[in-house]
């Protein structure tokens, strides 16, 4: 008999309701914490009694008398402190009436009502020494000890399926039945009472089941790692007894037991880092200075292979043993599984993957310590010389897939799908032979990067957007060339759904240093390998501070460190790389949804544009790999407020600002001189933003049959940002723009436009939404036919968040500068009107190749703002 | 099975089967619920493996608060759900597993292990379903489709209304004393006497077969109540001593009823009724009618069962033994033993039981009590089938018998009192899912107040055994 230790459980047990009894958040102190969203699908709804409704994300604290509320794509998982599980399909509608729990005793009270959906409830220790009770319209629900699920999505009918336990008890005014045996049903029809229970037929729970399952065509991309996980974990051994598959090892394959090591290792290269969980001791959430732990933060001590196996010791003397398996050249960057067959360590079990660069150059582990959960990174390389860097051109590298966590963030935030749908967009680099700090000193030209990635799931009020923007540059140490680094900020925004804050992610990026300084791999610099640490790079003094990046909420504005591992290599760069580099500075156009915080942290939104083209000016600089960009706008309601930001830099200090890669291609951060401001007030400012082709062509707003506007010869895209008033009458206040747009283009002389003829221009109107208290991103089709003789146009914005809208625009003062009206003509565009304000655009070939511009829209609860671009046919 | 005193090549004929039926003790398995079951891959060693109950508590405790702090992080639910397995939290694991679903419907493993979940809980229609839907799920790895398919093939066996199983074991019985006769003098009629060759102590082979089934119609009851149909038979050929020929089969039948399923777990009682047959040298010894019952109560660990048989014996006169109908009587027995799973490696069980006979004739009644106990250890894997661990079972009994009255042709002045020791030690080495080897060796010596039963008898036995 399994004796539980009563103390060592009873405390465990209490600290496991300390977690939920720390000061809420956002709740008021009378709210009972009493359970954790664990995993959600869509965008379920919890409204506390004391509280506004919110989305129930992952993480979310559940509170008594929460009522909560599930639309047909929703799904969520409550997790309750002794260990029962509530899952709730959709279309439902249920409150938590009751919970209450005495670690200790482990007896407590769990009460449940709902009035109609698909549940599914697992009881935990409270339910071994008494009832779960589920009140569903006149029926009272008994699970003692089990597991239960109901269905009560059909109105006057009830069917509880008892799949284990000691009972699960069903009472109405008319009877009341019991079933003991699992696998039992019983139907009630209400008002004719609950039928004798009987087992359940084959098949009867294919429907309930899927309901409590992630919608058809819903998974989240790339979490079929999460099946992978069920071996790396070790469960199935224990549990089915199913093992190996997923390295392609067949079943029955032995835990990894390493021979005595009298074999001849061949030495490959110990240069690198060992990096494990709990990764640093401290954190200061005001500098995101993190002191590293020693015992899980050191260099390798030596490492060798033999027969297809790599054994590594660090630096404190930990042993691996693992798998080593070369990528196949010129094949794709492809990991084998670790796991408990073919691994182990000092730490123990270790499961994850593996990557060995083809020329066995570069090797990286990402693992799981079995014991503990924790993550464990290995690498290792030969480090790439100065002689072997590339100095010219540029190049493109693919950030290696090999757990579940994004480039540059939390493993946390891959669950959620529309980060982990996010293709991880490839890493651009700009090279040049200015690396040293005297190099960059005397020279405004750095080797540049950056990398992003952006994806909305969803539409309208259920979308859920997610914008990464990561910035950097290379170097190499003032003492020894042949130390050569990367560094760089990354940021991302998250708004989890259309009624939700924007989360936000910041981090210093440098890349790893080893026992012996700092180091790329591979001969040509193939190979990086990311941490979360901030290097100085042309600032003084240079030099590197351990740091952990922090995610930050909107409300709290608390921020919660987080490490990361990030690494690359090459791949194959997308065609037309490089091929189109521009000096030159284009006009264009912003627009936006700012969400501004108080200092009470109450977060209202507001969208905004600028109308006139020289507000937005894009600096593009070739020569220098850099790029810079300045907007000046106002809030679409409020004229008087004035927002000037500044972005990148392409002389002097770069500090991580810019990376020019080619004109589709690049990304702009915060100015590192500063010099925004709202109202003249100086502000301080973490912004972003980057080119569409830059981070993928993500078609999921765009209607079936439209397209995104290629214009090449214009350059458009998506920001993203926080602005901190620190001075003025808005002191202490926040402003973030989640993902915004722009677009720029160079304008031509007025003398090359043309006096006669017409000419129709096609392509795409992108812009924020705020839909009674819903705010997301919408794109439609924009047509303008141009009558040049006449300078007027007829202009139409189709299929935007499912309005239609037409309208006039005139140019009378110069004919190239435009402004008009539209209205609502169709679908949900009936009864709203908007602006549209823009200018022509030259390329190389012709001087009214296209025209851009930013719009407005505005309706009963309903505001829009955009960008749009469009292509002369 | 015909008391606790059926004669002596009965006795070793049940010592035989007993063999067949080797495993741990699994108390609850009992009332047909396969929680018991392990399912763990031994190919992978257990990193948890050798930490104690309380130990294993304290992670699992560790885990669920860090799953409840962190729960986006993936790896720390499923080091939870390990370790909800191995404490025996299946719920908990189901719970940890089934939100995965949340984030991915097509996670076919994830399905696997929930199906394998829900059938180790016994809820075989739930495990069909995550089994059936994680066949239907795209680029299904094929090691996992199998294991899918196994269970599935077993689930269909659990839900059915009506199900088979049993085992057989066949083999050959080398013993010391086949025929369990004493050495030297015995008494006749009150004088001593010496016996002739044929009658004293010879060793010999046999070839038996030793099979047992049960047959269960399940009557969808929410108790679980059901008709259990059981037979065993034995048959053993000697290879010189062909007048300890035996067949020995044991026929009954019965309903099972969960008692008070509500109020009381894991009680349960059988009534049945019941027919023994015994022959000796290829003729009818005794045939025995009956009637038994059984409450059980069964606790995770620990399975206590009260039984009570009554048999009618009609013994068979034939040439060889022309009164055996003397010998005709009524036997009464009770017996309550005690099975518990000390460790996941060691079940103790221990007998205790006590018996009647009323004969015909006054000299074959006698009463008899028996004490006994028995230690069954799975130390380690099979070398031949890695999934199922060797079994070493030791058992020990003693029994102590007195008769009513003199056989004055025996001795008119002594009543017979006998003492038995039954020692026995049995190595089951599974080969395959199905099929075991078995090496059993054993001693067994009865003294009594009168020569003419004392008997010593070494054996040993190797055979294989089929399980279906």
């Amino acid at each position: 008999m399994l004796r539980t230790n009563l103390m060592q459980g009873a405390s465990l047990a209490a600290m496991a309701l300390a977690l939920f009894a720390a000061p809420a958040l956002m709740p008021s102190a009378a709210e009972a914490k009493v359970g954790v969203t664990s995993t959600t699908t869509g965008a379920p709804l919890g409204k506390p009694p004391q509280q506004e409704q919110r989305v129930l994300k992952v993480g979310v604290d559940v509170f008594a008398d929460e009522r909560i509320t599930t639309g047909a794509d929703d799904r969520a998982h409550l997790l309750f402190a002794d260990g029962s599980a509530l899952t709730v399909g959709p279309n439902a509608e249920l409150t938590i009436d009751r919970f209450v729990y005495d670690p200790n005793k482990g007896t407590g009270d769990l009460a449940i009502s709902a009035t109609r959906g698909v549940f599914r409830l697992v009881g935990g220790k409270i339910t071994k020494q008494g009832e779960a009770t589920m009140k569903v319209g006149t029926a009272t629900l008994g699970l003692r000890g089990g597991i239960a699920v109901i269905d009560a999505s059909n109105p006057g009918s009830l069917d509880a399926f008892f799949m284990f336990g000691d009972k699960l008890v069903v009472a109405t005014p008319q009877g009341t039945r019991v079933a003991t045996r699992p696998g039992s049903t019983i139907k009630t029809i209400f008002g004719q009472g609950p039928s004798s229970p009987s087992l359940t037929p084959a098949g009867a729970l294919l429907g309930p089941l899927a309901k409590l399952e992630a919608p058809s065509g819903n998974n989240v991309q790339g979490s079929s790692g999460v099946d992978a996980k069920v071996n790396q974990s070790g469960f199935n051994a224990v549990n089915s007894g199913q093992s190996g598959g997923g390295s392609g090892e067949g079943a029955n394959t032995p835990q990894f037991v390493p021979p005595a090591l009298d074999v001849t290792l061949r030495p490959v290269s110990a240069d690198g880092r060992y990096v494990a969980e709990t990764a640093f001791l401290s954190y200061n959430p005001t500098t995101g200075a993190a002191s590293r732990d020693p015992n899980n933060n050191t260099g390798l001590a030596d490492a060798g292979t033999y027969g297809g196996r790599l054994v590594a010791n660090t630096a404190n003397g930990i042993n691996f043993n693992l798998p080593w398996t070369p990528a196949l050249v010129g094949g794709p960057n492809t990991g084998f599984v670790v796991d408990q067959t073919n691994a182990i360590s000092d730490l123990g079990p270790v499961t994850g993957m593996g990557y060995v660069a083809p020329n066995e150059d570069f090797y990286i582990y990402y693992l799981t310590d079995v014991t503990t959960g924790n993550k464990v990174n290995l690498f290792a390389g030969d480090r790439t010389l100065a002689t072997g860097f590339q100095t010219t051109g540029v190049s493109a590298r693919e950030m290696l897939d090999l757990d579940t966590a994004l480039p540059f963030l939390p493993e946390s935030v891959s669950l959620l799908p529309v980060a982990a749908n996010a293709p991880q967009g490839q890493m651009f680099i700009a090279h040049s032979p200015v690396l040293t700090n005297t190099q960059m000193a005397g020279s405004d030209q750095r080797a540049t990067w950056f990398q992003a990635s952006l994806n909305f799931e969803g539409s309208g009020s259920t979308q859920s957007s997610f914008l990464s923007i990561n910035i950097g540059q290379f170097g190499a140490d003032e003492g020894n060339a042949n130390a050569l680094y990367a560094s760089g900020n990354a940021q991302a925004s998250l708004r989890e759904s259309g009624t939700g804050n924007v989360t936000r992610f910041l981090s210093n990026i440098s890349s790893a240093q080893t026992a012996t300084g700092d180091a790329i791999y591979g001969a040509a610099g193939e190979y990086f390998v990311f941490l979360p640490d901030r290097r100085a790079d042309d600032l003084s003094p240079p030099g590197v501070t351990p740091q952990a990046g922090a995610s930050q909420d909107y409300a709290t504005l608390d921020k919660t460190p987080y490490y990361y591992v990030t690494s690359s290599a090459p791949t194959t760069a997308p065609a037309g790389l490089g091929t189109s580099r521009t000096n030159r500075t284009m006009t264009g156009f912003a627009a936006g949804q700012l969400d501004q915080r108080d200092t009470s942290g109450n977060v209202t939104t507001t969208l905004f544009r600028n109308t006139d083209a020289s507000d937005v000016t894009v600096t593009t600089s070739a020569t220098n790999n850099r790029a810079s960009a300045s907007m000046e706008f106002t809030e679409l309601n409020n004229p008087y407020a004035e927002y000037k930001l500044l972005f990148g830099s392409t002389t002097g200090v770069n500090a991580n600002s810019s990376a020019f890669v080619d004109d589709q291609r690049f990304a702009i951060g915060s100015a590192p001189s500063g010099g925004s401001t709202y109202n003249g007030d100086p502000v301080v400012t973490n912004l972003a933003m980057v080119t569409h082709q830059a981070v993928s062509n993500d078609t999921d707003l765009i209607q079936p049959g439209a397209q995104y506007c290629a214009c090449e010869f214009m350059s458009w895209g998506y920001w993203q940002g926080e602005v901190q008033h620190t001075t003025g009458p808005r002191a202490g206040e926040y402003d973030r723009v989640h993902v915004g747009t722009w677009v720029a283009g160079t304008q031509p002389d007025l003398v090359d436009i043309p006096l006669s003829g017409t000419a129709t221009y096609t392509g795409h109107a992108i812009g924020n939404v705020s839909n009674n208290g819903a705010s997301y991103v919408a794109v439609g089709e924009f047509r303008q036919v141009w009558n040049f003789g006449s300078r007027a146009g007829a202009v139409n914005i189709d299929n935007f968040d499912g309005g239609n809208y037409s309208g006039f625009t005139g140019a009378p003062g110069n004919g190239r500068d435009f402004s008009g009206t539209v209205n609502g003509i169709g679908g949900t565009g009936i009864g709203r009107t908007g602006n549209v304000d823009g200018t022509f655009y030259a390329s190389p070939s012709s001087p009214i190749a296209g025209q851009g511009g930013s719009f407005s829209i505005t309706g009963s609860g309903y505001s829009a703002a955009g960008t749009f671009a469009a292509e002369k046919q | 099975m015909g008391g606790l005193r059926g004669g002596r090549n009965l006795a070793c004929a049940l010592g035989v089967a007993a063999a067949v039926a080797l495993g741990g003790p699994m108390p609850k398995a009992a009332l047909a619920q396969s929680g018991g079951q392990d399912l763990r891959d031994r190919n992978v060693v257990d990193q948890y493996d050798g930490r104690s109950p309380a130990e294993l508590r304290r992670l699992y405790d560790e885990a669920f608060a860090a799953m409840l702090a962190d729960p986006a992080n993936l790896d720390k639910s499923f080091r939870f759900a390990g370790l909800a397995v191995r404490i025996g939290d299946l719920e908990g694991a189901v719970a940890a597993l089934e939100r995965m679903l949340l984030i991915n419907a097509n996670l076919p493993r994830v399905r696997l292990e929930l199906g394998v979940l829900y059938y180790r809980l016994g809820s075989y229609e739930a495990a069909r379903t995550y089994l059936v839907t994680a066949l239907e799920t795209p680029n299904m790895p094929p090691e996992v489709r199998e294991r899918a398919q196994d269970f599935l093939a077993r689930i269909e066996k659990q839900k059915a209304p009506t199900r088979f199983s049993g085992t057989v074991l066949s083999g050959l019985r080398w013993q010391s004393n086949a025929n369990a006769a004493p050495t030297g003098t015995v008494r006749v009629g009150g004088f001593d006497a010496e016996l002739d060759d044929n009658s004293t102590a010879a060793s010999d082979w046999n070839a038996f077969v030793a099979a047992q089934a049960t047959h269960i119609w399940d009557f969808g009851t929410q108790s679980g109540d059901h008709l259990d149909s059981r037979v065993n038979l034995y048959v053993a050929r000697q290879f010189k001593r062909e007048e300890v020929n035996a067949t020995v089969a044991v026929v009954s039948i019965g309903p099972r009823f969960v008692l008070m399923p509500e109020t009381i777990e894991g009680l349960s009682v059988r009534v049945a009724g019941a027919l023994d047959f015994v022959m000796l040298d290829d003729k009818k010894e005794y045939l025995a009618p009956g009637a038994s019952l059984s409450l059980d109560k069964a606790w995770e660990d620990t399975l206590v069962s009260f039984g009570f048989d009554w048999r009618r014996r009609d013994y068979h006169d034939t040439k060889i033994r022309p009164v055996n109908s003397l010998r005709d009587g009524d036997e009464y027995a009770v017996r309550l033993s005690v099975e518990h799973k000390a460790a996941d490696w060691l079940g103790v069980a221990l007998l205790g039981g006590a018996a009647r006979y009323d004969a015909r004739a006054d000299w074959e009644s006698y009463r008899e009590v028996q004490l006994g106990l028995s230690l069954t250890m799975q130390p380690f894997a099979s070398p031949f089938d890695e999934q199922q661990n060797i079994v070493i079972a030791f058992t020990a009994a003693h029994l102590r018998s007195w008769y009513e009255k003199v056989d004055v042709a025996v001795d008119p002045d002594v009543k017979r009192k006998d003492k038995d020791w039954r020692l026995a030690l049995t190595v089951s080495v599974p080969l395959s899912e199905d099929f075991s080897a078995i090496l059993q060796g054993g001693y067994n010596r009865r003294s009594s107040s009168l020569p003419n039963y004392e008997y010593t008898n070494w054996y040993t036995m190797t055979g294989i055994a089929w399980r279906f």
